[in-house]
């Protein structure tokens, strides 16, 4: 079966006072297995509605979203955390939830995310660089057609950032990978198909440098 | 032919999956909820049981219990345990959908998933919690062994079924308007004290019985109370018409939670 993503007239409002907001507007998308889509944006451009569409989290207000693939959550989203969850917890309801056996992928996360015995205590006892690495390596250890990264925040040293950009970049470097950023950093080496999104209309481009000309005159 | 046995088997997978999230999250909320300790559970005990205990002590200091037969610890028990799968349910579920919308960021999370899991927990530990106390109150002798179980399961289940579809409608009324979630918690307890859960119809005079048995939960409240206590006073209910309220109840629960889903905005 072949495998995409496919927006078809999807467009968001939000009900503002005196009015409504829109975020996106009429945006036609088909992502394709394998392809590596940078999308540039503005702050308010409509970045994040856009991948909350895409993830499912949230439903177009008219326009639909057709899904032949695994789509992953957006990378390193720690909003489904829970305090009172350890960090075995979290990754047992992740992979309960994709029905995965949980025991495959303890060793793998507790290597990951480096938390030691803090694995097996609630996140809230967790600093701020522990629980984005365990949001990080629980994206990773979940296997997805297709990833969704809003913005690549560096997290953690040096070092872990070079073992998420081995994990994600190069062993799944043949998966399908959608970044909205603001800033060029990634999308202009890594992916080869370029947006850039304004004010709510997607526009796609030919090669990075016009994108770039593009957005830099926003 | 070959179009349709794929549609068919996609269906089941996503019955599958659908049960696969809801078990998950189940999980996730004993532990949330109820802590590692689980203690939160014995709340679904020791409310009713508290409460038909203080019933029983009134009665009894006013002399009832030398004047009447009436097993009035039974009846209380039964009631306020039954009556708990409607109100427990309700609290619980109409938060269901705000308090975890971190979680729909999964796609395969449905906000249904979220109503039904918290709504499959409470059932699961108010049941227990009555059929503990039940045994209990049983063994001193202060519930009689059930008059007709197949009345008791079916008020049972009723009420759970009213506890969903009101869950269902709450939890999507909540995300449409901020507002529902202020006057919630006052109409539980009003409803609470009007449901039928701790009176009689007979109790009632006529001409304002007439009025109360427009209350569903007053039909099943009287059929549990006729499953447990048998013929000891006058019943009054109509099987079909709680049926009937669920099925028109459940149905405006999925509307309403459709067009609540497309306003649903996750931080």
């Amino acid at each position: 079966m072949e495998k995409f993503v496919k927006l078809e007239n999807v467009s968001k409002t939000f009900p503002i006072k005196g009015g409504i907001k829109y975020a996106l507007r009429n945006i036609n998308l088909t992502i394709n297995y394998g392809d590596r889509i940078g999308i540039l944006g503005l702050n308010g451009s409509g970045k994040s509605t856009l991948i909350r569409i895409i993830s499912g989290a949230t439903k177009p207000t008219t326009g639909k979203v057709i899904k032949r693939m695994k789509v992953s959550w957006p990378l390193a989203f720690q909003g489904g955390f829970q305090g009172s969850l350890t960090g075995l917890d979290n990754l047992k309801f992740i992979c309960r939830i994709y029905g995965v056996d949980w025991k495959e992928k303890v060793k793998f996360v507790q290597d990951f995310a480096e938390l030691g015995k803090y694995f097996y205590e609630p996140v809230k006892t967790y600093s701020s660089g522990m629980r984005a690495r365990l949001a990080f390596a629980l994206s990773i250890a979940i296997d997805f057609d297709c990833y969704l990264i809003d913005e690549i925040v560096a997290v953690g040293d040096q070092r872990f950032q070079h073992r998420c950009k081995l994990e994600l970049f190069e062993k799944k470097g043949d998966r399908t990978f959608v970044i909205v950023s603001h800033s060029p950093h990634h999308i202009k080496d890594f992916c080869n198909r370029l947006f850039v999104l304004s004010d709510g209309y997607l526009f796609e481009f030919e090669t990075f440098n016009q994108a770039w000309n593009f957005y830099s005159k926003l | 032919m070959l179009n349709s046995g794929t549609k068919i088997f996609k269906n089941f997978d996503g019955l599958k999956v659908m049960i696969r999230v809801i078990k998950a999250l189940v999980m996730r909320e004993l532990i949330t909820r109820y802590g590692r300790k689980n203690v939160g559970f014995l709340w679904t005990f020791f409310e009713p049981a508290f409460f038909a205990f203080l019933v029983t002590l009134v009665w009894t200091f006013i002399g009832m219990h030398e004047r009447s037969t009436f097993p009035i610890t039974a009846f209380i028990y039964i009631g306020y345990s039954n009556g708990l799968l409607w109100r427990n349910t309700i609290s619980q579920c109409f938060r269901a959908i705000n308090a975890n919308q971190g979680l729909l960021y999964h796609s395969i999370v449905k906000p249904i998933d979220l109503v039904i899991s918290r709504w499959l927990l409470e059932f699961l530990s108010v049941t227990g919690g009555a059929i503990a106390l039940g045994l209990l109150l049983g063994g001193f002798g202060y519930v009689p062994f059930p008059h007709d179980l197949s009345y008791l399961l079916l008020g049972w289940i009723l009420m759970a079924w009213f506890g969903l579809s009101m869950g269902l409608i709450f939890s999507a009324l909540s995300v449409l308007s901020e507002v529902v979630e202020h006057f919630i918690q006052a109409f539980l307890y009003i409803f609470w004290i009007l449901s039928g859960s701790l009176f009689a119809a007979e109790f009632l005079p006529p001409n304002v019985r007439q009025y109360f048995l427009y209350l569903p939960t007053l039909h099943i409240a009287e059929m549990v109370r006729y499953g447990l206590l048998g013929p000891i006073m006058n019943y009054y209910y109509d099987i079909f018409y709680p049926v009937f309220f669920n099925l028109i109840a459940l149905a405006v629960g999925f509307s309403l939670l459709k067009i609540a889903e497309r306003k649903i905005e996750v931080e």
